[in-house]
């Protein structure tokens, strides 16, 4: 079993190297087939990658533990659902998962757009293969996961395994995080084809943007699997880790927030380039830097280089990842100098107060989020090098800096898209702002009488208000308008709108996600706490709760021991519900953990902790009101169904009668007002 | 043309973004940086009470104890010891147990004792084990490797 898949690894290997020669020879020398050959070692790679992944999980499933890695992530009595996710638990289960999805969409984009592409295509494919070839080194020379246990029996070396393993960390057996990882490393891994294409673009000196509607399709892919996995695992943190929040700007969540922020940043910059021919330099080193910061995510994820006390000691496959990403830097660096003339942009910047400059204030604000991200991560490594003394920096401030980016991103997100390009003439910002402006400072009023006096929260509250406003309006406008036309309710209107432009009202979807999830953020200042040692029959008072202690019970299963908290939850007399905070203490690990109860309600949760025994034998309950977090979540459901709106082609003649000879009357009727006023004003 | 100006004004909004976001950096750097110390270096530092420190140490074990709802333990190093008091409010970490290897986040105080807002811990037995240091299994018990060929 394990020297199958060691050797499908190993011609994997050979076969990425083969492909990479392949095709840069191919396109120098134009041989067709040996180009040709190049993509179907890329197949062939993943073919066989696929045989290895399908080992490990065999061997999980099987409970194989002669091989370490299963002995060190898995045990007999863990349920199979989480036998698979061992596969991605540790780091060599891990990277050959990366690989995995790696060589998956290798495979998928050469068989897209071989034909599309032709010239540039080697070059994609040396790119995928130069990457795929870093993580198969990892694989097979340094980070096997097919190692086995070696034991002395009588003298000699024999293969075997322990009679169990040591299980899965009990932190990551929960549903969120079954799906969570995957998630993640789909957009880590999905970011390469980008930059595939990006570098391909450049050594070929492609004429034309039709490549830029290739990479921005296949970032946006990317974009929607990071963001899932983003959601996903602070949703895990939330519901998992027993503190009452979901973001404490760990280095590992920040490794997955900075290469979502580039990304951001180049899918809003990336229409400056496709409409105004803009930016073209800054677009490059947008991609480029998304995907060195998902390489850069997984090493901060894999090899505790900042989170450990003893940097690279942990794991050998520290050095081999600087030296991956100082080469990718050079080489894209490089390449971005030697191309500037082919880069060039003839156009510029005409007014403060226009879609541009919108586009470049959110790409500076992207930017400043993700760099003083990557500072505050780094602060330890940079500090020991500057100083030769660790400091952390800790989440004072990351809040301190990003709650006003935050801020005036969401801002932004109100105003930007209602900006015409070029120029917004005063007449189109009445239009435009002027209602949402009046009501959304009405509401915020009405909640300062209500007793809301902190700053962000305010602004945050207004802003939220503000944005749902102009999207909703855009939404009713072009509804109205196709309605005019062809009748119906404005709601089928809406969608036959969507239809015709799914990139923009996809994206004004996302852009209501993100309110929400504002919203959502803007709750955590409401947060309220209280830690209390209770006796069965004990109360505790919290907000406009009660909590009564009912009784303390045990029960057992092969995988775990636990023990609950029975409490009731009373607002007055009223008995709400019944809540059971668990802690556990897995077999196979001898590891506790606690298990939150949660009663979730969108106006707001309450969050129960069964912390422990206290000395003196009563139970330690901790209780959390957290308003609005709900709204988080569900913001995310609605930027993930945005994404997938947006992802879809657009159909710009849908609600129209099809075959009846009846021409296609309505155009984009938004994109067409904002044409129109650019002329007038041109004209002008 | 008057791109001049308007180039300016540009570059003086980016101006005041940047320079408001570094102001904002830099106070929060100052709030909440905190030095890495082992439990040794704590407390042969000089002035070791302006500043906020993560100490790196052992829980001593039968140290634990838990009076009038707070946590004290001690942290251990080298032969020197450290008294802590958790003033924080989040439960302890679950792996927090004696001979656990404990980070400390707080402030040290004028009587001695190091007063800790966050607590981490890596539970001492919980290492992974390296390929070569298995688990001792005795050589008559046979493990049967399912799927072997």
């Amino acid at each position: 079993m394990e020297s199958v898949a060691s050797f499908a690894l190993l011609l994997a290997f050979v076969l990425t190297l083969y492909a990479f020669a392949a095709s840069v020879l191919g396109a120098m020398r134009r041989k067709e087939l040996l180009q040709y050959s190049s993509y179907r070692a890329t197949a062939a790679v993943c073919a066989l990658v696929t045989v290895a992944i399908g080992c490990l999980a065999y061997a999980l499933l099987t409970d194989d533990f002669r091989i370490a890695y299963v002995a060190g992530h898995s045990n007999r009595a863990l349920p199979w659902y989480y036998k698979i996710t061992a596969l991605w638990s540790g780091q060599e289960g891990s990277l050959l998962f990366w690989s995995w999805l790696l060589s998956a969409y290798g495979m998928l984009a050469v068989w897209l757009n071989r034909e599309k592409h032709r010239a540039m295509m080697p070059y994609v494919v040396a790119t995928l293969a130069f990457v795929q070839g870093f993580f198969l080194t990892l694989n097979v020379f340094i980070a096997n996961p097919f190692q086995l246990f070696a034991m002395n029996v009588g003298g000699q070396m024999v293969v075997r395994g322990p009679l169990d393993g040591n299980g899965l960390n009990p932190l990551l057996q929960y549903p969120a995080m079954a799906i969570h990882p995957p998630l993640l490393y789909l957009g880590y891994v999905g970011f390469t084809v980008p930059f595939a294409f990006a570098l391909a673009t450049l050594l070929t000196q492609q004429a034309g943007e039709k490549w830029l509607v290739t990479t921005r399709r296949w970032t946006m892919v990317a974009w929607l699997f990071l963001t899932m996995g983003v959601i996903l695992g602070a949703r895990w943190a939330y519901a998992v880790l027993g503190w009452g929040g979901y973001w404490g700007w760990d280095p590992v969540e920040n490794a997955s927030l900075m290469p979502w922020l580039t990304g951001t940043a180049f899918l809003h910059s990336v229409m400056m380039q496709e409409k105004r021919g803009m930016m073209k330099v800054w677009n490059m080193v947008l991609i480029f830097s998304t995907f060195l910061l998902c390489i850069f995510g997984t090493f901060l994820t894999r090899s505790g280089v900042v989170s450990s006390v003893h940097a690279f000691a942990q794991s050998a496959i520290g050095p081999f990842f600087v030296t991956f990403l100082g080469i990718s830097i050079l080489f894209c660096g490089w390449l971005i100098l030697e191309r500037l003339d082919y880069l060039k942009s003839h156009q510029q910047l005409d007014s403060l107060v226009s879609r541009e400059s919108s586009f470049l204030f959110n790409n500076l604000l992207l930017l400043a989020a993700c760099f003083s991200v990557l500072w505050g991560t780094l602060f330890p490594v940079i500090s020991e090098a500057v100083q030769g003394v660790k400091i952390s920096v800790g989440a004072p401030f990351f809040n301190k800096v990003n709650i006003p980016i935050g801020l005036l991103l969401l801002f932004l997100t109100g105003v930007g898209p209602l900006f015409a390009w070029r120029k917004s003439s005063l007449g189109s910002l009445r239009r435009n702002f002027l209602m949402p402006g009046i009501v959304s400072l009405a509401i915020g009023a009405a909640l300062f009488a209500l007793g809301v006096r902190q700053l962000y929260p305010q602004i945050s509250f207004i802003l939220c208000a503000f944005v749902a406003l102009t999207v909703f309006m855009e939404f009713y406008r072009g509804a109205r308008v196709i309605r005019q036309k062809s009748g119906g309710s404005l709601l089928v209107a809406a969608v036959t709108l969507t239809q015709r432009n799914t990139r923009r009202y996809g994206g004004y979807i996302v852009h209501f996600g993100i309110v929400l999830m504002f919203i959502g953020f803007t709750g955590t200042a409401f947060n309220t706490t209280h830690e209390q040692e209770m006796r069965v029959g004990d109360q505790m008072e919290i907000g406009r709760y009660r909590l009564k202690l009912l009784e303390l019970t045990e029960t057992d299963n092969p995988n775990y021991g636990s023990a609950h908290a029975v409490l009731a939850l009373y607002q007055g007399e009223k008995q709400l519900s019944v809540l059971r905070p668990e802690r556990r203490l897995y077999k196979a690990s001898r590891q506790p953990t606690t298990e939150v109860a949660i009663r979730p309600r969108l106006n707001e949760d309450i969050y129960i902790v069964y912390a422990g025994m206290s000395e003196e034998g009563g139970a330690v309950i901790t209780a959390h009101i957290n308003p609005l977090v709900n709204w988080i979540w569900i913001g995310g459901l609605i930027v993930v169904l945005g994404t997938i709106v947006a992802l879809f082609p657009s159909r710009p003649g849908a609600g129209t009668i099809r075959g009846k000879g009846r021409t296609v009357v309505l155009e984009e009727q938004t994109e067409a007002n904002h044409k129109d006023e650019v002329l007038a004003q041109e004209n002008a | 043309m008057a791109t001049r100006p308007r180039k300016l004004k540009f570059a003086a909004g980016v101006v005041i973004i940047l320079f408001t976001l570094a102001w904002l950096g830099y106070s929060g750097i100052q709030e909440s940086k905190t030095y890495y110390v082992t439990v040794t270096e704590l407390l042969a530092a000089s002035d070791a009470s302006h500043k906020r420190y993560r100490v790196a140490g052992d829980v001593s074990p039968g140290s634990i104890q838990r009076v009038e709802g707070r946590v004290r333990f001690q942290l251990h190093q080298e032969g020197n010891v450290l008294p802590v008091v958790y003033v924080g409010s989040t439960p302890l970490p679950d792996t927090f147990q004696d001979g656990a290897e404990a980070i400390a986040d707080g402030r040290y105080q004028a009587d001695g004792t190091f007063h800790a807002e966050t607590i981490q811990a890596k539970c001492a037995s919980k290492y992974e084990p390296a390929a070569a240091s298995a688990p001792a299994v005795s050589a008559n018990e046979t493990p049967t490797p399912p799927g072997n060929y």
